[in-house]
């Protein structure tokens, strides 16, 4: 019975102290610097954007909602021997982003990125501090015409194939998707569309959920010639008439990032899978003094000829000569 | 090889300096002895036998034999076999001049469980064990273990002190700052890869099959190799050699089922547990649907035939299942096995102490994520374990006893990856490892015990060798019956490790991988003190301190950012505490009271961190009273200081490129990420858990019935388990849960 007094007792104490224990996960605050700017040669516009870290006691970054922007920073960007500087301009932010006010960022809009160059970037701020990182564009992939297909549809086969070679001693990351231009008459107009083809559609509650593939080191794209059937209904509206779609033309899009991007991409690769309970995000950075990335990427686009036979097999209108 | 030859060439030497050193008696005999239960012929180990008269006992080993050399000979004596929860026996044997003398002891159970532990014999047999660092789990003990959800030989190491877990989540085990797989897992001597279900939660091995267990938490012997910190030795029941059996059991989560039975010269058990449910699972992953399926099956043969005493064979088979099959094509599965086959042959010499152990087995181990329509990227590991080992143990006339084995172990691994390469790549190897060992064990002082050895390894798996030698020494004084002083020191070493990132809390994937030539094999030297004392009768007192020196460790790169990069980095480790354990043993009460203080430290790249299972102190209490009439209780409360984690020292909105078609602008490819304070700086709130436990056992018709009743966490302690980061949600461990088990005997 006096033990039992005892056990009681002391399960007693312990019920009187097993509330939840606090915990303070805030170590103390460590501002740093983030500069991103990632050069495409797809375009003259590019952007760099300059801001620092903050900090909320909330667990709710997204409560943080001030202008974290740097905005009396000079960046610039050096290449063989000319630079580019960049200026600031304030930009709405998108829909759904938890910044509400105009945002400053840096922008430079006749600069386009060429292949195999070395480019450094270097953003100062008016205290003296420094951030910098290097980057080199990658160079231009070759689309083998022997190894690829000509024509849609290939001759006896039942897939698209493109295949491209490399000239980098280190393989990079690249990513492609095949896409078609086509006019929609619309009221008397053509309106000009672009429809991307998927690697592959697979059936989801009675639906075709599209599935593009991931940037990988593979030189070579095959999509089935299934999946451009499917792409190539799915633009019907069911209601125009199909002779008003006129099929234009199929583009093949790939882009070669660098070494950097790579990377970045390689540490997203890395997560884990859905069952992995893991706290510590892979990280990919790249710049000196700060935290961020500075890469750059290129585009190559691929026209591939097309039946005009194989359209109209569809009940569309071939655009362009065969 | 050279080398090799060399130091092979001095350790004969010593051996043979040490035999030389041998007493030869002419007119002593030699009292072995093997002790099985009467009611199914089960070996029973760790028991005890003494010569009244002459003060001199030996303790039953795994197999349940005992040898009792140099006995005065052309004489009777009545020697006394005693085993907790058996009646003792008195038996009268003659000792022969210059010969084994053998006895087949069957000793009958008590008439209710955990009867008066029979002391006697038992200090005398173990004044001069060199037993450091040991736990041993006997049969009887296992029975009494806490069921919690799932009776888990695993979950019940943890009140070992200097065993940590991190949760109530996870079932594995870290042993005095030693990572999860340096630990080795025996089962009938045969290494066993992966012995966990469903994510890490439970063991792979039902208690019900089990007939002892050794735990070795550091400094264990040359017998033993390839792993760095501790091993655990399961030795599983050969079947009822008497009468035809069936015991079945459920659970929350298990049905199971285990017959065994006499065949001709021998006896077989068959065991089998398949989950049946996936509710329970939902409180250990904070309400997470976890739809795994699982199952585990074991069978085990032996025979020892009439025509050749002293001979037993024994095959025995088991294997492991998981599946994780979320029926959805968007989302990706697991499924993991384990295979063991094994074949043993023991003979024991018929007139001399001398035993011999063959051993043949392939284990394998196979795990992979199988992807469907989802972004994970397909993986898969396999590993397959072919082993031979050879071994010979001789009890001298000075009660000293030689060991020397020989192994051979081939082991092929498999890590078939996508995400480095874009293609699938096999990043895995293989390697023959020839070793042997050598041991002598100083016994034939009465307070003054030695073990002495070491591995010799020839080749390594991995194609860079490491230490030929990795000695051992173990050693034991008996300065009174109120002090035993005893210590350690041992070189180890590990050439085979799991690709498993620590930082995770919980990691369903974890392959085996051979050290890669880029790496030296892992080594630790082990340094061990440690006391006992039989304060009284009924109380015990045990305290040990350690200090262990982890070199070439192979820790995850986690930045691994390009293909090329080196799946693992080259780092140290370093460990060192001390732990007590209190035993009060006095009928119907057994308290147990167990303190651990420790630091673990591990340094990847410069940077110098404590690893994710460093706690610095840990209590735990168990008591368990027979209440008497089949009734058992025990209570369990389990105590720790807050395990390690990073603290986030803010947040910046990194720019994610999700569309690699770059068709987004920066703020709307913008989200928060968290900035990391210096790796697990941070500690966790403490830890703290009660459990209680009731059983009954009772007899209807032909049935025996165990029906037993569980709360964990009786006072809903909120453990915390880890918080999520992005969200700052707390998960916590497992809150108040009533269990309950049955188990039905014919």
């Amino acid at each position: 019975m006096k033990l039992l007094k005892i056990i009681l007792l002391f399960i007693g104490v312990l019920v009187s102290v097993s509330c939840e224990d606090d915990l303070n996960p805030f170590g103390e605050p460590d501002e740093k610097l983030i500069l991103n700017c990632v050069l495409g040669g797809d375009r003259d516009t590019q952007i760099a954007n300059f801001s620092r870290s903050y900090y909320v006691d909330n667990f709710d970054p997204y409560s943080y909602t001030d202008d974290n922007v740097i905005g009396d920073a000079h960046i610039r960007v050096w290449f063989e021997d000319s630079v580019k500087i960049f200026n600031d301009t304030i930009a709405q932010p998108g829909e759904g982003s938890k910044y509400e006010k105009p945002l400053k960022f840096y922008y430079h809009n006749s600069f386009v990125p060429a292949p195999d160059t070395d480019y450094e970037i270097e953003a100062a701020l008016p205290d003296g501090r420094k951030l910098k990182s290097i980057t080199h564009s990658p160079k231009l992939v070759k689309f083998s015409a022997a190894q690829s297909d000509t024509i849609i549809p290939p001759l006896e086969k039942d897939f698209v194939l493109i295949r491209w070679r490399s000239f980098e001693e280190t393989p990079l990351y690249a990513a492609s998707k095949f896409t078609f231009i086509y006019f929609k008459r619309e009221n008397g107009i053509n309106i000009r569309y672009v429809k991307d083809i998927p690697h592959k559609y697979e059936k989801h509650n009675g639906k075709n959920v599209p599935f593009f593939p991931e940037p990988s080191y593979i030189s070579s794209i095959d999509v089935p010639l299934l999946t451009f059937e499917t792409a190539l209904e799915e633009i019907w509206d069911g209601v125009t008439p199909k002779e008003d779609y006129t099929i234009l033309a199929f583009i093949l899009e790939t882009i070669i990032y660098d070494q950097n991007l790579t990377s970045y991409y390689a540490s997203k690769a890395e997560l884990e899978e859905g069952f992995s309970i893991t706290v510590n995000e892979a990280n990919y950075t790249n710049i000196e003094g700060g935290i961020g990335i500075f890469g750059s990427y290129i585009k190559q686009y691929r026209a591939i000829k097309f039946s005009h036979d194989y359209i109209r097999s569809f009940g569309y209108t071939p655009g362009l000569t065969e | 090889m050279k080398k090799t030859i060399k130091h092979t060439f001095v350790l004969v030497f010593v051996i043979n300096l040490l035999l030389s050193l041998n007493i030869y008696s002419q007119q002593k005999g030699t009292l072995r002895g093997l002790v099985t239960d009467a009611n199914n012929g089960e070996s029973l180990a760790y028991g005890n036998a003494l010569v009244t008269e002459l003060n001199m006992g030996a303790s039953t080993d795994e197999r349940g034999y005992f040898v009792i050399p140099s006995i005065p000979a052309n004489k009777y004596y009545k020697v006394k076999i005693s085993y907790v929860g058996y009646q003792p026996k008195e038996i009268n044997i003659f000792i022969r001049p210059n010969k084994v003398t053998h006895v087949d002891v069957e000793l009958e159970p008590s008439s209710f469980e955990l009867q008066t532990i029979e002391k006697v014999g038992k200090r005398v047999a173990e004044k001069n064990a060199t037993d450091i660092g040991l736990q041993r789990i006997s049969i009887k003990e296992l029975e009494s273990l806490p069921k919690g959800v799932e009776t888990d030989i695993f979950r019940s190491l943890q009140y070992v002190p200097g065993v940590r877990t991190t949760g109530d989540v996870s079932a594995k085990y870290y042993v005095r700052g030693g990572a999860g797989d340096q630990n080795l897992v025996l089962l009938n001597g045969v290494t066993v890869y992966n012995p966990f279900h469903a994510l890490g939660m439970f063991s792979i091995f039902d208690p019900e099959a089990i007939n002892n267990v050794e735990f070795y938490k550091g400094g264990f012997s040359s017998e033993f190799g390839g792993r760095l910190s501790s091993v655990l030795k399961i030795i599983t029941k050969d079947g009822n050699k008497n009468k035809f059996g069936a015991k079945f059991s459920g659970s929350y989560l298990t049905a199971k089922g285990l017959i065994e039975g006499p065949i001709p010269n021998g006896s077989f058990m068959i065991t089998g547990r398949k989950s049946y449910s996936n509710d329970i699972m939902k409180k250990f992953m904070d309400d997470r649907d976890v739809p795994i399926d699982f199952y585990d099956a074991s069978f085990k043969f032996n025979i020892s035939p009439s025509f050749s005493p002293g001979t037993k064979i024994e095959v025995h088979g088991f294997t492991s299942k998981d599946n994780l099959e979320q029926n959805d094509p968007l989302e990706e599965d697991y499924k993991w096995e384990n295979n063991l086959f094994a074949f043993k042959w023991l003979q024991v010499g018929e007139d001399t102490p001398l035993f011999f152990n063959l051993g043949l087995s392939v284990s394998t181990f196979s795990g992979e994520v199988i992807p469907n329509l989802s972004s994970t990227r397909p993986k898969s590991n396999d590993l397959t374990d072919i082993t031979l080992d050879v071994d010979f143990s001789y009890v001298y006339d000075s009660k000293d006893e030689l060991s020397v084995g020989l192994q051979i172990k081939d082991v092929e691994t498999n890590l078939l990856l996508e995400n480095n390469k874009g293609i699938i790549s096999n990043v895995g190897s293989s390697g023959t490892k020839f070793n042997a060992f050598v041991k002598y064990e100083f016994l034939r002082f009465e307070n003054f015990g030695m073990d002495v050895g070491s591995r010799v390894n020839m080749t390594f798996l991995s194609s860079k060798a490491g230490s030929v030698l990795e000695p051992r020494l173990n050693l034991t004084y008996n300065f009174s019956p109120l002090l035993t002083i005893k210590g350690a020191i041992g070189f180890f070493q590990q050439d085979l490790s799991t690709l498993s990132n620590e930082d995770d809390i919980i990691t369903i994937f974890e392959p085996w991988l051979i050290t890669p030539d880029y790496l030296n094999p892992s080594s630790a030297t082990h340094y061990i003190v440690g006391l006992e004392s039989h304060l009284t009768e009924n109380l015990t007192l045990k305290m040990e301190a350690y200090y262990k020196d982890i070199q070439n460790l192979p820790a995850v790169n986690q930045n691994k950012f390009r293909a090329s990069d080196p799946d693992f980095l080259d780092g140290t480790g370093e460990a060192y505490g001390w732990e007590a354990l209190l035993r009060y043993n006095n009928d119907p009460i057994n308290f147990t009271a167990s303190y651990a203080n420790a630091w673990a430290y591990k340094e990847v790249e410069g940077w110098l961190f404590y690893p994710k299972y460093d706690s610095r102190h840990t209590l735990n209490l168990g008591l368990e009273i027979n209440l008497g009439y089949g009734w058992q209780t025990s209570i369990m409360w389990n105590f720790n200081t807050g395990l390690p984690f990073t603290k986030l020292t803010g947040y910046y909105d990194k720019f994610y490129i999700d569309d690699y078609f770059f068709g987004g602008n920066y703020f709307d490819t913008s989200r928060p990420f968290t900035l990391l304070d210096d790796k697990n700086l941070g500690r966790l709130p403490d830890y703290h858990r009660l459990d209680l436990s009731l059983t009954k056992k009772l007899e209807l018709a032909f049935m025996k019935f165990e029906l037993n009743f569980n709360i964990i966490n009786v006072y809903d302690r909120k453990n915390i388990f880890y918080f999520r980061r992005d969200t700052g949600k707390r998960v916590n461990m497992l809150p108040i849960l009533p269990t309950a088990t049955i188990k039905m005997e014919l």
